[in-house]
């Protein structure tokens, strides 16, 4: 045991403490304003070293890149290689998409983060009666594996790391199989692919409900299959992203983020052990997508937190024994939730704290939102900027010195402690419901999350969460002062594409391609082994999902 | 624990950067790969932490600090003429700012009237007000509440008469002088260091400052009648730990010379307060706010036996680096600034202000004005740091940066102790030769990509940028002009020359000089007037040009 | 002007303004590089310029002007150096002076003029090729 300060100094330092809080701080007016953290955690005017006193700095600190992890995941963090840059990008035709990317990795991006459209989120054709207005919107469209070819055309897939975020295992499934299929055919190995997918089936069931959507217990299968391949076939791919961002983007707490995340993943971990997978052969590539959002502090905390939570887990619950395995590493996006449309400039000055709010979190790579963000898809104006602001936060604010050097903070600590507290008890509550599957499946999770939703729209409508330009500092604003995005033309051209392809592909390998599929469903296998040589054919991601709609049925989430 | 040990295999087993030279911060400092509690091992929070609002106040200097009142959001104010200045106050008060900011145009701050000939093609610049006479300062000083209202003069050699004016604007008014609260910037210490807008020699400077501080002590209680100032320190080439040391001693030494003047230390010290630059680099800069708190708390109380408690409270404004803002990208600065902000704010900062995304080719414009406004509401209301006071307390990092940095500051003060004080510092180069090889330095790892600037350095862009000055009104100096030839006309010529001869006599004895001024002024005496016959008197200050 | 000897430039600020950070760090560069640098100072008067100018047989003349001045400043200096004879010198200089005004002030014979975030090897290169004629 390491304690910092003796008992007779803690005891001191608290009577002090109270002392000061009762003669000295108490307001003149009386009753005091409750101060919370934006997730409701009380904050106490003052931390001192009393109040981590219980601390064990070797147990419960330690060291970067050692456990418990919590000061950080790598020995040599910022100093060593900085965050990754990765920006999102994706909208109209691959065509369009293509030609961002290559702006993006020209003006310093390191990575690449791409977003797709509605419609192939979803699992549908772009020409899809469902999905026609929604073509080109919300990312790129993809339909076939040429779309996926030309969306990565002139790009050096083997060098640079590639980010899909496939959202859902039923986008996933069939779009990264596209992605693998792809590589094969310009003959880079599979075990060379850097890269990561979404493939989170909350996000299918209880985020961003769609139209005919598979079952909760299916969509997990269809999230499983990709990482056991990925697993076996490409090793240095992070087959899954647990998406706390999105679920933070509804409404859900910090500490409901972290637990909802650590709860998916635990779920996948025992159902590929169950498979027959050792642990130490696929954790080490979970990876994890979470939110930074306005409370500066508390978000900090919460990516300390969620590190030693992790490890815990790992090591005492699975036994894993590779240190790869008990790393939590994450990429954060900062809140888009968080913007504003009005007063759009102003978006500027909040996503750089939020920003920075990760990287003193110790996040792996960071995606900050552009300006514009409430308004549209960002411009190349918005994108260069958010780009500039991880460049600024890197090369000019210094705080890549030193690693975690927030630890120590009497008040960082022991909020990390609080959320720490927090995410365990829902932890325990969803163990106690049988795992997150089911209480994806019997809706607890839809109403956690919209509890927490309207509780925060509440405390804006009251002003009790005040944002700027919104309920306080309002303006008159006759126009918006910039260029808003417009959506490149992406129907008609993918409509030409699709009508070709039918005509010159071989049917019948696509209706066999088909059927394998259905097989594969009806025994259970690794769908994603078959939709890989399936999408080969030049089958449509809306055919491939369609036959998975036809085996498993589609599942009408609860209503709230 | 051994923290060492762990320290040493993360250095040499991790993938290093080439050089672990290269982590330095702006103040040179070595930083360490990891701060662990053996780095402030030596730490004795009660001694050295305190709480906050009680000595030695490196925690906050109030008691409930954001919690119950947040931080002064002083945005500058000025504009050529005295009354669209005062229409720009207005609007920026009912834009949400708490207090004003007011500089001068270059012909006030050189002492010299709109008619002097070599104020010619100056008059109203850099986003200065031009100010002449009394008329001015009525204009000026229109429709706003003189005791609600905190004005800040960024006002220096000449404020002895900016202040005069002041006063005599205000008993017109029929507000009486003790309820003016407010602030005279007043630091002629640093014009000799690093501004250049002296006029006499420093010892009859230190006179005028001295007559200053026992004016304000006995009429204007409420005034701040020295902003200490660090900024310009910092803007002409001085490190982090260097503005603070040379701050904190110009400090003391203002405390010596009130003392001298025959001043009670805690009668004055109160009234003291500071002006700070804040860097670019962010925890530096957190750690340069305390350290200045507790260094200041403790010599007022050991060397200068303060009693009251208030004349051991550093009271900072601060100000977002304006030299680290780039022309190229513009938009790049919103996030400098914002990330310098957050920083003033978690050094407990008193009051802030925000420089505007386009400082680098122009005075702001109402728009990026209120862009610069807006970040300080959104760190203020939405970020949530403002929940709990001083909270990187404790952080291993920021209490070891901050007892290095006071560690540091105490050798500055053995220099610049040996050559004698301050004021025969200023006198041997000492000031001028470290700012400049500190400046040199800076330009040399910019352009040896030593340092980097985003988009000037590094991601740089072929951009079609340009110098917005200012559109002043070209009828606008001539305009000025005119109106003060009329008033020069139209004035009691008697009265006048009696006034400035009462000058001329006092600065050659002892007395205070501002019961002097105030006379001159109501009678409609120029500003370039009083220190015209100031000068003969005192004679005129040349530096030895060291670069 | 004979080739071989170092150039004698004069370095000023003419004008109320004060800031003197960036003229002398161009000072400081200008003489590393190896020219004759004569630091005339702060607060200096268009005349008292010309004449130092003149009185130490420089080669070029670089101003710092920050405040806004220059089209008045500037063509004060282009007009005396006219009366003085003196019209070989070079006048060159830096500050916040915006495009339209630089078209204007070199069309009156100003060299250059080189504003924020100009490296100074870019002066130095200038001032070596210039005045090598």
């Amino acid at each position: 045991m390491s304690r910092l300060f003796d008992n007779s100094v803690i005891e001191e330092i608290d009577r002090e403490k109270n002392r000061w809080h009762k003669q000295v701080y108490q307001p003149a007016e009386g009753v005091e304003k409750v101060f919370e953290t934006l997730s409701g955690i009380p904050v106490e005017p003052l931390y001192t070293p009393a109040d981590t006193a219980g601390m064990d700095y070797l147990n419960d600190l330690g060291f970067p890149g050692e456990e418990p992890y919590v000061r950080g995941v790598h020995p040599t963090m910022y100093r060593g290689r900085t965050w990754t840059l990765r920006q999102l990008a994706g909208f109209g035709p691959p065509e369009e998409t293509n030609m961002r990317y290559k702006f993006l990795l020209k003006e310093g991006a390191t990575g690449i983060n791409g977003v797709f459209d509605y419609p192939t989120l979803r699992g549908f054709d772009s020409t899809d009666p469902f999905a026609r207005a929604d073509a080109g919107r919300g990312g790129v469209a993809i339909d076939t594996i040429e779309d996926m070819r030309i969306l990565f055309d002139g790009i050096s897939i083997d060098k640079i790391s590639s980010s899909l975020v496939t959202c859902q295992p039923i986008c996933n499934i069939t779009v990264q199989s596209m992605y693998f299929a792809n590589a094969q055919m310009r003959n880079v190995p599979l075990d060379k692919l850097t890269g990561t997918s979404q493939n989170d089936f909350l996000m299918e069931t209880v985020i961003t409900v769609a139209p005919e959507i598979l079952p909760p217990k299916f969509s997990f299968k269809l999230s499983c299959d990709a990482i056991e391949y990925c697993t076996k076939h490409v090793p240095r791919w992070n087959p899954i992203s647990f998406a706390g961002y999105n679920y933070r983007e509804a409404g859900c707490s910090a500490a409901q983020e972290v637990a909802f995340v650590i709860a998916n993943a635990t779920a996948c971990s025992e159902e590929l052990i169950r498979r027959g997978l050792d642990v130490d052969s696929f954790a080490p590539r979970l990876s994890f997508f979470l939110s930074a959002h306005s409370d500066f502090f508390e978000e900090i905390a919460k990516y300390r937190a969620a590190r030693r939570i992790w490890f815990r887990i790992m090591k005492e619950r699975f036994g894993a024994k590779d240190p790869r395995s008990l790393r939590l590493r994450f990429h954060v996006q900062t809140a888009g939730v968080a913007l504003t449309a009005q007063q759009p400039l102003n978006n500027i000055s909040r996503a750089a704290y939020h920003a920075l709010s990760a990287v003193l979190g110790g996040a792996q790579s960071v995606h900050i939102d552009g300006y514009d963000e409430a308004l549209c898809t960002p411009t190349e104006l918005s994108s260069l900027t958010a780009l500039r602001t991880n460049q600024i936060l890197q090369l000019e604010t210094r705080v890549t010195h030193t690693i975690d050097p927030l630890g120590g903070s009497y008040f960082v600590e022991t909020l990390t402690n609080k959320v720490e507290e927090e995410t365990l008890r829902l932890l325990d509550e969803i163990d106690g419901m049988g795992g997150i599957v089911k209480a994806g499946e019997t809706g607890w999770i839809h109403k956690e999350i919209s509890n927490s939703a309207y509780e925060y729209q509440q405390a804006i409508e009251s002003g009790k969460m005040p944002i700027v330009g919104v309920n306080c500092y309002q303006m008159e604003e006759k126009e918006l002062p910039m260029e808003l995005f417009e959506v490149p033309e992406t129907l008609q051209i993918q409509e030409q594409k699709l009508k070709k392809i039918r005509n010159e592909r071989n049917g019948a390998q696509v209706q066999d391609a088909l059927d394998a599929v259905a097989q594969c469903c009806e025994k259970d296998g690794n769908l994603m082994e078959v939709i890989v040589e399936a999408v080969k054919t030049r089958a449509t991601q809306g055919e491939i999902s369609g036959a998975l709609r036809s085996s498993y049925g589609t599942w009408e989430p609860p209503l709230f | 624990m051994n923290n060492q040990k762990a320290t040493e295999t993360i250095e040499s087993g991790g993938k290093g950067s080439s050089g672990e030279d290269s982590f330095k911060n702006l103040s040179g400092f070595k930083i360490k790969a990891l701060y662990g509690p053996e780095d402030i091992s030596h730490l004795n929070p009660e001694t050295d932490l305190g709480l906050p609002g009680e000595y030695p106040f490196t925690r906050g200097i109030h008691k409930t600090m954001y919690r119950q009142r947040p931080w002064t959001i002083r945005q500058l104010g000025s504009l050529d003429s005295p009354s669209r200045a005062n229409e720009r106050i207005r609007q920026l008060l009912e834009m949400g700012a708490t207090g004003i900011s007011l500089c001068l145009d270059m012909p006030t701050i050189m002492g010299r009237d709109s008619d002097d000939p070599l104020a010619e093609g100056e008059v109203g610049s850099c986003g200065g007000v031009a100010i002449d006479s009394i008329e001015d300062m009525r204009n000026l000083l229109e429709g706003i509440s003189l005791d609600e209202i905190s004005i800040n003069f960024v006002s220096n050699s000449q404020s002895s008469v900016i202040l005069a004016m002041f006063a005599a604007v205000a008993e017109e008014r029929h507000v009486p002088l003790e309820k003016l609260t407010g602030t005279m910037q007043n630091d002629i210490l640093k014009e000799y260091q690093a501004q250049k807008s002296f006029y006499f020699p420093p010892r009859p400077s230190m006179r005028l400052t001295t007559d200053t501080l026992s004016f304000c002590n006995e009429h204007m209680p409420r005034f701040n009648p020295i902003s200490i100032s660090g900024y310009h320190l910092a803007s002409a080439g001085a490190t982090p730990v260097q503005e603070l040391a040379f701050t904190l001693a110009n400090g003391f030494t203002y405390v010596e010379e009130g003392i001298g003047a025959g001043l009670s230390v805690d009668s004055f010290a109160p009234r003291l307060s500071f002006f700070f630059k804040v860097h670019n680099d962010f925890f530096e800069n957190i750690a340069k706010f305390r350290a200045a708190r507790r260094i200041w708390a403790k010599t007022m109380r050991e060397r200068f036996k303060a009693k009251d408690r208030r004349s051991c409270i550093l009271r900072v404004h601060a100000q977002t680096s304006g030299s680290s803002l780039t022309a190229h990208q513009a938009e790049n600065n919103i996030i400098r600034v914002t990330t310098q902000a957050l920083s003033a704010v978690l050094g407990g900062t008193q009051s802030l202000h925000t420089n505007s995304f386009d400082e680098a080719v122009s005075i702001p414009t109402a728009r990026s004005e209120k862009l610069a406004l807006r970040t300080q509401q959104i760190i203020a209301r939405e970020s949530g740091v403002i929940n709990t006071i001083d909270p990187l307390a404790g952080s291993y990092y920021v209490e070891a940066l901050t007892n290095q940095m006071e560690t540091e500051c105490y050798n500055y003060f053995k220099e610049i102790e040996n050559l004698g004080g301050v004021i025969s510092a200023i006198e041997k180069g000492y000031y001028a030769r470290i700012i400049a090889d500190s400046a040199f330095s800076y330009q040399e790892e910019i352009e040896k990509r030593k340092r980097t600037v985003v988009g000037l350095n590094e991601f740089f862009e072929e951009e079609d940028i340009d110098i917005e000055l200012r559109k002043t009104d070209p009828g606008f100096e001539d305009e000025k002009v005119s109106g003060l030839t009329e008033l020069k006309k139209n004035r009691d010529q008697a009265l006048v020359k009696a006034c400035l001869n009462d000058i001329r006599e006092v600065s050659q004895g002892s007395n205070n000089l501002m019961p002097a001024l105030i006379k001159a002024v109501k009678s409609y005496v120029t500003l370039g007037e009083i220190i015209g016959v100031m000068k003969g008197v005192f004679g005129e200050y040349r530096e030895d040009s060291i670069y | 002007m004979s080739k071989g000897r170092k150039k004698r430039i004069l370095i000023a600020k003419p004008g109320l303004d004060g800031h003197d950070r960036g003229v002398k760090v161009v000072a400081r560069a200008l003489r590393n590089a190896g020219m004759e640098v004569i630091y005339a100072g702060l607060h200096q008067t268009p005349l008292q310029i010309v004449n130092a100018a003149i009185d130490e047989d420089v080669d070029a003349i670089g101003l710092s002007i920050l405040s806004g001045a220059h089209n008045t400043i500037f063509p004060k200096i282009i007009a005396l150096l006219k009366d003085r004879g003196a019209s070989d010198i070079l006048v060159f200089g830096g500050g916040t002076i915006p495009k339209k005004d630089l078209e204007k002030l070199k069309s009156l014979g100003i060299g250059e003029i080189f504003t924020t975030g100009t490296d100074t090897h870019a002066i130095i290169d200038y001032l070596d090729r210039t005045l090598e004629r």
